[in-house]
């Protein structure tokens, strides 16, 4: 069993992995100010709440968009499980061939999600991860990571905008409403929001077709994807699990004890 | 010659029409701390080094988002010009039936853009004005507002992105990308931003078309139009000074009975 950890710029996850599947996940925000102590503490309660002894753990692995936890998460887990974790970074062996202008300023959740999605779609493809930001990445039919897109989050975003705009609500709740055409400001951010953004990941996979020049399998993942998906025309697989499997296979390829091929 | 005034949440536009004619337009940043007196200097100085006198101007209409800055902007004009514009709102004949929950609620400048669209454009119309938000407004074939959408708009959008994600830059400016599927952050951030509207766009004029169940015309507005149009699929007529002639237009539907067009 590993811990493996995502760090995004406002949420997290933590996962006790077991073969690739989930013993228990569990969320927590983002908190850029809190020591690894602190961390350490939170994760301990996490384990026990999900009936997990961190000394049981053979190791961990952690990806943080958040540059500056890295070294925080990493002493956290090491304080809790007392084995050092595996960073994603730059270095680390995952397989694909990354084929943009600097792979060391790929995104860390950009490569775990596609390591995940790679495994179990065929390619070409088109991953969305829906969450501060909407990101897409794109991999050809040969399985080269070829770049992609990314987009201001949708709840990012309108918050930003009730901020900015002197009539509009602020925190408003994002359920979908009956009409695309709102008759109220409410139904008419909501449906801004929801269809707005179901319609652009519609066409976005239209024209990275085109680009391609051939179809290709989508698949999204985030917490957002629930709200949007039902409401695209395109075929796009949920997979709210793959930065937890993607961290797994991750692990297997890059922890020692693996490589140097010592059963467990 | 008359002022037309269009308070946005991030800029102020003001033009100078004459009949449908738009002499001169300019834009000021906008400040909910600025005084009518602050605003009327800047009027006034930014007027006398475009060479406007304001003697020629008889009249004015503003639209307003931003209900704080209205009576502000009354004053500072009316102080200028010796007479207090029209503010859009309740009570200004629009000549539109507006098909919505609440017809207060409704920003006046959807209601604006509606007004110019209406006489320019073959209906049902979809227009969409891409400024601090992105709204979308739908016309009838019968002439009514029927409602629409609020969309994030593309600067506020990216700028709160950069301010939460810790890896990307700040300040991004928004350029055409060379390439849909971007291979460095800057790329995939102007990609995302662009080609994600213009996906959004096509996306949600077929869907509006579907719930009218007939084709409409699409029209663009607002400064970000210009980028994203190009991009799009779908047909839009791109029409930058739509909120300016549809003020003008609504100057005209309401000018006190008796008194003659100049």
């Amino acid at each position: 069993m590993i811990l493996a950890i995502d760090m995004g710029n406002t949420n997290a996850v933590l996962g006790c992995m077991e073969q690739g599947k989930a013993v228990f996940t569990s969320h927590f925000g983002t908190d850029r100010t809190k020591t690894a102590d602190e961390y350490a503490l939170l994760f301990r309660g996490f384990c026990q709440r999900g009936g997990v002894d961190p000394a049981a753990l053979e190791g961990g692995i952690v990806s943080s968009v958040v540059p500056m936890l890295r070294p925080v998460m990493k002493e956290a887990v090491t304080r809790l499980t007392g084995k050092t974790p595996i960073l994603v970074e730059a270095g680390l062996k995952t397989g694909l061939q990354i084929q943009i202008d600097d792979p060391a300023q790929l995104g860390g959740d950009l490569v775990v999600v596609a390591v995940a999605a790679r495994k179990k779609y065929p390619g070409p493809l088109v991953i969305f991860d829906m969450g501060t930001a909407t990101t897409a990445s794109v991999i050809d039919g040969q399985g080269r990571y070829r770049g992609g897109m990314i987009i201001p989050g949708l709840r990012v975003a309108v918050d930003a905008l009730s901020r900015r705009a002197s009539q509009l609500p602020l925190n408003i709740n994002l359920e979908p409403p009956a009409h695309v055409i709102g008759t109220n400001t409410m139904d008419c951010m909501r449906a801004g929001a929801i269809y707005g953004n179901a319609a652009m990941l519609d066409g976005i996979l239209e024209r990275v077709e085109d680009e391609l020049g051939e179809p290709v399998t989508a698949v999204a993942t985030g917490s957002l994807v629930s709200l949007v998906v039902p409401y695209c025309q395109r075929v796009i697989h949920e997979e709210p699990d793959l930065l937890l499997q993607g961290l797994c296979l991750l692990y297997e390829k890059n922890s020692r004890r693996h490589t140097q091929g010592v059963k467990a | 010659m008359i002022f037309v005034i269009d308070i946005g949440n991030t800029q102020i536009v003001v033009g100078l029409m004459d009949g449908g004619t738009r002499k001169d337009s300019f834009r000021l940043a906008t400040d909910r701390v600025k005084t009518a007196e602050e605003y009327a200097l800047l009027l006034h100085g930014i007027c006398s080094m475009r060479g406007i006198d304001l003697k020629n101007i008889e009249g004015g209409i503003l639209s307003s988002v931003v209900p704080v800055l209205t009576p502000v902007l009354q004053d500072a004009v009316e102080s200028l010009i010796g007479r207090r514009p029209l503010a859009v709102g309740a009570g200004v004949k629009t000549g539109l039936n507006l098909r919505v929950d609440n017809p207060g609620q409704l920003g006046s400048d959807r209601v604006v853009d509606a007004v110019a669209a209406s006489a320019r454009y073959k209906k049902p119309i979809f227009i969409v004005d891409m400024g601090t938000s992105t709204t979308v407004s739908v016309v009838g074939r019968d002439g009514s507002f029927l409602g629409g959408l609020i969309i994030p708009g593309l600067r506020v959008s990216v700028d709160a992105l950069s301010a939460m994600a810790s890896q990307l830059p700040l300040n991004i400016s928004l350029e055409t990308p060379d390439k849909m599927i971007g291979t460095n952050t800057l790329s995939c951030m102007r990609s995302g931003v662009l080609y994600g509207a213009a996906a959004m766009l096509d996306g949600l004029v077929a869907r509006v078309e579907k719930e009218l169940g007939e084709p409409v015309t699409a029209v663009a507005t607002g400064g970000l139009g210009r980028l994203v149009v190009p991009l799009c699929r779908r047909a839009f007529s791109y029409d930058p000074d739509l909120l300016i002639k549809g003020l003008q237009i609504l100057y005209e539907k309401n000018r006190p009975a008796g008194e003659a067009a100049v």
